[in-house]
């Protein structure tokens, strides 16, 4: 099994940490500036979610309205690994364990906004990974 | 280690950072003798491309091996090595098409996470990852003259050959927008390709004068449609380069390209949208080419003309300053103050 036992355990920490982001004082500002939508459709456990970089930030998981700018999909432990920056996603990329949809210019503009956001990912894993 | 780090748009620090550890079976570990800054430096730090703080900057470098992977064949320590300023798989569907420059899994040095978070060579250490495919071994008895070119093999002259050479034959006039450095190798690599007659589009009266000592037609872009209308007999320019970046300076293209001829761009748009004059272009049946380099496929090409002694981009080398003093060179660079800075990182 991977690291999440359920869709839910992926919103609980990968979708909580977006709805965080858009709170955080160095990356908050310039997410909501973005304009960007982005689906993220991970596998095992199947399930998708959508963020709205635009003001007021939104994260919906499960099916949601709309098409978005751009589409990732991806593994969600390989997402698990990203969000605590011990997975390089140009190497992702090139194995096609993470494949990518929409304008390349509105995908590099969001990657360097990610950084900041691994402590708070890594703050909400902390008590899943303390459990036995 | 010391090395250059970005922490924001005009704020590059030198700071001590740690040495790079546990070396991959594919990578190569190299002591840097010399780096550039270059023009695509200057996107995250004059705010134009985000990039997140704590990235070591810097792509065009040359070194020594120090130290190499398991699974490395083809360098060893103490071999002069440069590398391209992306390195790409070698594996995906576009490096085994030839195209390597739209690698799915393409990595420059020192731009962060956006492009494959790999930390640059404005330090004393760089990592070269996928390193036989990616490093050049350097002849050791290389004069300090031909290392200054050689460095700028990984980036600028290999660039602006490219550009050159993608749309070209030879007896072509070729016009080229923007007489920055990647403007300059161009105007170089046009004439090494066989150009009969290059012209060299610019505003700033230094980068002309360069332009002309290297044998193009220098004129500012007032000047330009009616110069390169005169030198074609009124048809226009077989290739444009544009090595500007500017979307004003594009749009001014239609005017110098001839009917059926191409608009190569190494120049780097990260607009989403921009207005331009479609009518003529469409109209002229203008062919257009851009994008990254297929720094893998033209290196070594570069490399033998730089050795030959056909090519000699470290003319254009303006400032040599200790690494220490990067911040500096970067305020010179992009104030347009030096055409081309090196940094020693020993000094």
């Amino acid at each position: 099994m991977g690291y999440f036992s359920s869709p839910e355990e992926v919103d609980t920490y990968i979708g909580e940490m977006f709805r965080q982001a858009d709170g955080h004082p160095k990356v908050g500002p310039k997410m909501r500036a973005a304009n960007v939508v982005m689906r993220v459709v991970y596998s095992d456990p199947d399930c998708e979610m959508t963020v709205r970089f635009e003001d007021p930030m939104q994260t919906v998981f499960g099916p949601a309205a709309g098409e978005p700018d751009i589409t990732l999909s991806m593994p969600a432990d390989i997402a698990d690994r990203f969000w605590r920056g011990k997975y390089n996603l140009a190497v992702g990329l090139a194995r096609s364990e993470v494949k990518a949809k929409g304008p390349v210019n509105k995908i590099l503009k969001l990657v360097p906004l990610t950084k900041p956001l691994f402590p708070v990912y890594q703050g909400l894993v902390a008590a899943k990974d303390g459990q036995p | 280690m010391k090395a250059a780090v970005f922490h924001g748009p005009h704020d590059v620090r030198v700071e001590d950072v740690p040495e790079p550890q546990e070396l991959g079976p594919d990578e190569v570990l190299v002591r840097v003798d010399r780096s550039a800054i270059c023009g695509t430096d200057l996107h995250p730090y004059e705010g134009h491309m985000d990039m997140e703080e704590d990235v070591i900057l810097g792509h065009e470098f040359l070194g020594t091996v120090v130290e190499v992977g398991g699974g490395v064949a083809l360098v060893g320590a103490g071999d002069l090595v440069t590398s391209p300023c992306t390195v790409t798989c070698g594996a995906c569907y576009f490096c085994r098409r030839g195209e390597p420059g739209r690698c799915a899994g393409i990595r420059m040095f020192g731009m962060g996470m956006a492009l494959g978070d790999l930390p640059g060579a404005q330090s004393e250490y760089v990592v070269v990852p996928s390193a036989d495919r990616n490093v050049r071994k350097l002849p050791s008895g290389a004069t300090d003259a031909e290392l200054d070119s050689l460095l700028l093999a990984g980036d600028i002259i290999t660039t602006g050959y490219e550009a050159v050479k993608r749309a070209f034959r030879p007896g072509d006039t070729v016009a080229v927008v923007g007489a920055g450095p990647v403007g300059l190798c161009a105007v170089m690599a046009a004439g090494v390709l066989g150009a009969a007659t290059v012209v060299a589009v610019d505003t700033v009266p230094e980068r002309l004068k360069t332009a002309e000592s290297l044998g193009a037609v220098a004129v500012t872009p007032a000047e330009a449609e009616d110069a390169i209308s005169d030198l074609t007999d009124w048809r226009g320019a077989d290739v444009v380069v544009d090595a500007a970046g500017n979307p004003a300076a594009l749009a001014a293209i239609a005017g110098y390209v001839r009917m059926g001829g191409t608009v190569s761009i190494p120049g780097v748009y990260l607009q989403e949208s921009m207005e331009m004059p479609w009518g003529a272009f469409w109209l002229k049946g203008v062919n257009f080419t851009m994008g990254v380099t297929h720094f893998n496929n033209s290196m070594d090409d570069v490399i033998a003309l730089i050795r030959a002694g056909k090519l000699d981009p470290g003319r254009i080398i303006s400032h040599r300053m200790p690494l220490s003093r990067a911040d500096e060179a970067y305020r010179l660079f992009a104030a347009r103050e030096a055409t081309k800075v090196i940094l020693d990182p020993r000094s």
